[in-house]
């Protein structure tokens, strides 16, 4: 069976990369006890899959990764199990088991939902203003690094969605992104874009992502969860 | 921590390295505790947390109720910008408490290029750097460390040094200054009661003159009742001694990612060049049994895939083929590997590397260090070719195609011809792997020989030794390398020698290069052991401000009755010991491995300390 299980990492550890972070629930699991999968060849390792990279800098607040299982257990069970091994920072929230028929977890992700929080204080007063502005430009050109090398990008196809929300004394920028071939839009790179549109220089910010979205009936984009199956 | 420092950490290159919050780190409520220590080491996170000496003494105080143990590593260049540029002060991982808040701060001296490091991080911490600046109210600053029994060079900086093993003594002085803190006594009364503490050496209570010539005339006491020798301490009962389990897990990749098991400290070879053996006697082993339940716990609360058994020299643990095949059966249904680094090559032993086997193999490492059996009989490095060709053609046969070799430049008596020696022996390697059947033998045969530039070292038989000069140093490179030109699977790497030479300074060099640390610090050397940071022309600019020489202290031969920077430690090892090891050595003659029978090394006078000797 697979294990799709929802987790969090907290805010103290947003500069672990992705790799740091696979390594960490990794010797997580082997303490855990839980009945795991090992790969074949001279060098198992476990078996573990993430839905996609969490970037350095981005709190997760709900994240999904797969763990193959060799044996049937619990949903309760396992979420103890892995939380009592991990460290605080990374939490089980909760856990759905899956047949193995299930296809890559990575396969199902059709994007992501985002909110940056910004201090008031650190943007002009006219930002909320412009933000309208800023967001409803047909084409936002900004360079943008991926795999392939850095090139300059129209960012906003990437995005399906975004509004600004003024708080007391905070800014709250949401993004919806959708899932590409050379992976998402990093929402750091729009908030740098709508900082280079007002025409100041990068401010400190905290990026959240607040929900992984998967395709459901008929297209629609959903938090991953509902379009999993909750019958292994 | 605040929004700036956030920002910062999204600005500099793997900010993992400045977070803490590792599972099993101790954050223990900083002001319940009555001693603060903030643990330094002088070199960026992934290497501090590959040192086991860390994991051990920071376990040993964070057991006591009274004392807070933190962790501080030194920063990387990008990030000592930032700290610059924004007077931010250096902060232990667990707490983020500045330095200068702690009771003590404690440096391990792995390294002399790591000096530099170690005022920086006094600077950046807000200590007085010089020992004498330091006011009541200041922190105490100690170290301990392999570099800890030479630390005159370095000594002027430190309130007191912990010489030998670190264990007990970490614990007497911590004890000492709360006591100290408490019943308010001044800084002068606590250094003089550090100092009837077994292997604590204060040396701002020693005065050195020296002679016309520029060389040592003596080290000694100028307060009452200071001994005019400190000698180092010893922890006796090894099998018993703390062994950390629950230590902080990175959540970076770090230079060893696995469990470090000590299975034996000290070495009885005696190889003439090797410090790590000379001050480590006596050889004492841990028990197997002992050994197999650590391990079994380690795995179970750290998870890690891989554990590495530790020791100088661990073809010589008593029962390495038992020790190995049982760890290996315990830890086979865990899918956790062994490795099984500091293999003789005399000593190899086919079933012990099986074991190692589960794991895609990996190449192995050696070090014959020199390329004749002469030079290898002076520096008394047992190894005989006959053993090199066994234990290769051991290897090649089974499924092993990469092997590194290490040798070392500048031994003394070292001529032409010994050197000529290490392309024979690349060649004489390359034979045990063609003999081996084409379809027995696995394809792409890679071995790798490097030569690093000898060093001098304190409580050595070769402590006086000078090093090559750099010219010399590049002539014999050159002609080493010419010679490796017909070896096509063989290469051969050297590095640049300036490195070592400051390092050979530092290493058997005296007090007076306190002023040359201190103007190199101050005119930006940092981070010295790291390649892309070395400044040479900084460090001769250095010497040269304070009117001192590279040559005096690096390439000078010491008379045998010369007065040494170190004569007023005893490590265990009597200069006469020394003396006549460096004669033997001179006169091409072995000494034997001290376990077949004493060789008088100065240790039998100390009663209970060497069980060999009795």
């Amino acid at each position: 069976m697979r294990m799709i299980v929802a987790f969090t990492k907290a805010r103290e550890i947003r500069y672990i990369g992705h790799l740091d972070l696979m390594r960490t629930v990794q010797r997580a699991l082997r303490r855990s006890g839980l009945p795991l999968k090992f790969s074949n060849g001279f060098n198992p390792h476990i078996l573990l899959s993430f839905a996609v990279p969490l970037s350095v800098g981005v709190v997760g607040l709900n994240e999904w990764m797969d763990v193959p299982l060799s044996e049937a257990i619990e949903s309760e069970v396992f979420a103890e199990k892995l939380n009592a091994a991990l460290p605080r920072s990374i939490r089980v929230t909760h856990c759905i088991p899956q047949g193995d028929k299930l296809p890559p977890l990575m396969s199902l992700v059709a994007g992501a939902e985002y909110h940056i929080d910004i201090d008031r204080e650190d943007l002009p007063k006219d930002a909320p203003l412009r933000y309208a502005a800023f967001a409803g430009q047909d084409e936002i050109m900004t360079i943008r690094k991926t795999k392939s090398g850095e090139r300059l990008t129209n960012i906003k196809k990437f995005v399906l969605g975004s509004e600004l929300l003024e708080e007391r004394d905070r800014l709250v920028i949401k993004l919806s992104i959708s899932n590409e071939k050379d992976g998402m839009l990093k929402p750091s790179l729009w908030f740098h874009a709508f900082c280079e549109f007002l025409g100041i220089g990068d401010v400190p910010f905290l990026a959240y992502r607040d929900c992984i979205l998967g395709c459901g009936q008929g297209g629609k984009l959903m938090p991953l969860e509902k379009t999993l199956r909750t019958k292994p | 921590m605040n929004k700036e420092y956030e920002q910062i950490l999204l600005q500099v290159e793997k900010p993992v390295r400045y977070i803490g919050g590792e599972l099993y780190a101790e954050v223990k409520p900083f002001d319940e505790a009555e001693l603060h220590f903030a643990f330094c080491f002088p070199d960026i996170y992934e290497v501090a947390m590959s040192y086991l000496g860390m994991k051990i003494l920071y376990g040993i105080l964070n057991e006591q109720s009274w004392a807070v143990c933190e962790r501080v590593c030194m920063p990387w260049k990008d990030m000592l910008a930032k700290m610059k540029e924004r007077n931010l002060p250096l902060c232990s991982l667990e707490s983020q408490t500045p330095l200068n808040r702690f009771d003590v701060i404690g440096f391990t001296l792995q390294y002399e290029m790591s000096y530099t490091n170690v005022l920086t991080m006094l600077s950046l911490g807000g200590v007085p750097l010089w020992q004498r600046d330091r006011a009541d109210e200041d922190p105490f600053v100690v170290c301990g460390g392999p570099c800890a029994f030479a630390p005159e060079p370095i000594a002027d900086f430190m309130d007191a040094v912990m010489i030998g093993d670190g264990e007990e003594t970490i614990l007497q002085l911590s004890s000492c200054i709360r006591s100290g803190r408490r019943e308010g006594l001044s800084r002068k009364e606590i250094l003089r009661n550090l100092a009837k503490i077994p292997g604590v050496y204060i040396p701002s209570f020693y005065q050195c003159t020296y002679h016309e010539d520029g060389t040592l005339s003596s080290t000694l006491p100028i307060e009452d009742g200071i001994p005019r020798k400190v000698l180092r301490a010893f922890v006796t009962d090894f099998e018993n001694a703390y062994v950390p389990i629950k230590t902080p897990i990175p959540y970076m990749q770090v230079i060893f990612d696995r469990i470090t098991l000590e299975i034996m400290r000290g070495c009885t070879r005696g190889c003439r060049f090797c410090q790590a053996g000379m001050q480590y006697r006596p050889v004492r082993e841990r028990s197997m049994e002992k050994l197999v339940d650590i391990a079994k716990r380690s795995v179970q609360a750290t998870g890690y895939e891989e554990i590495s058994l530790s020791s100088l020299s661990s073809s010589d643990y008593s029962c390495i083929e038992q020790l190995a095949g049982r760890l290996s059966e315990e830890l086979k249904e865990d899918r956790v590997s062994l490795s099984l680094p500091s293999l003789r090559v005399d000593k190899f032993v086919q079933d012990t590397l099986t074991h190692t086997q589960k794991v895609k193999k990996s190449s192995l490492t050696f070090a014959p260090e020199a390329g004749t059996q002469r030079l290898r009989d002076v520096i008394n490095k047992n190894v005989t070719e006959e053993d090199l060709v066994n234990t290769l053609t051991n290897a090649f046969g089974n499924g092993w195609n990469a092997v590194k070799l290490y040798f070392m430049t500048g031994l003394p008596t070292e001529t032409d011809e010994d050197l000529a020696g290490i392309a024979a022996l690349a060649r004489t390697a390359a034979g045990c792997y063609y003999h081996i059947p084409k379809g027995q033998r696995v394809k792409g045969l890679k071995i790798t020989c490097s030569a690093s530039v000898f060093v001098p070292k304190p409580f050595t038989p070769f402590q006086w030794c000078a090093q090559d000069r750099p010219e010399e140093v590049l002539r014999k490179q050159h002609y080493v390398k010419d010679l490796f030109k017909p070896l096509g699977s063989a290469v051969f790497h050297y590095h640049e020698s300036s490195l070592s030479e400051i390092e050979a300074c530092f290493a058997v060099g005296d007090r007076r290069l306190s002023k040359v640390l201190y103007r190199a610090w101050e005119k930006g050397c940092c981070l010295d052991g790291w390649t892309e940071m070395f400044r040479y022309d900084l460090w001769q600019e250095a010497f040269e401000e304070c009117g001192m020489s590279i040559d005096f202290y690096a390439h000078r031969k010491r008379e045998l009755n010369e007065v040494l920077p170190w004569d007023h430690i005893d490590s265990g090892i009597s200069k006469e010991f020394l003396k006549h090891e460096y004669e033997k050595a001179l006169a091409g003659k072995t000494t034997k491995d001290c376990r077949e029978g004493c060789n008088g090394c100065g240790l039998q006078r100390l009663k209970g300390v060497c069980s060999q000797c009795e």
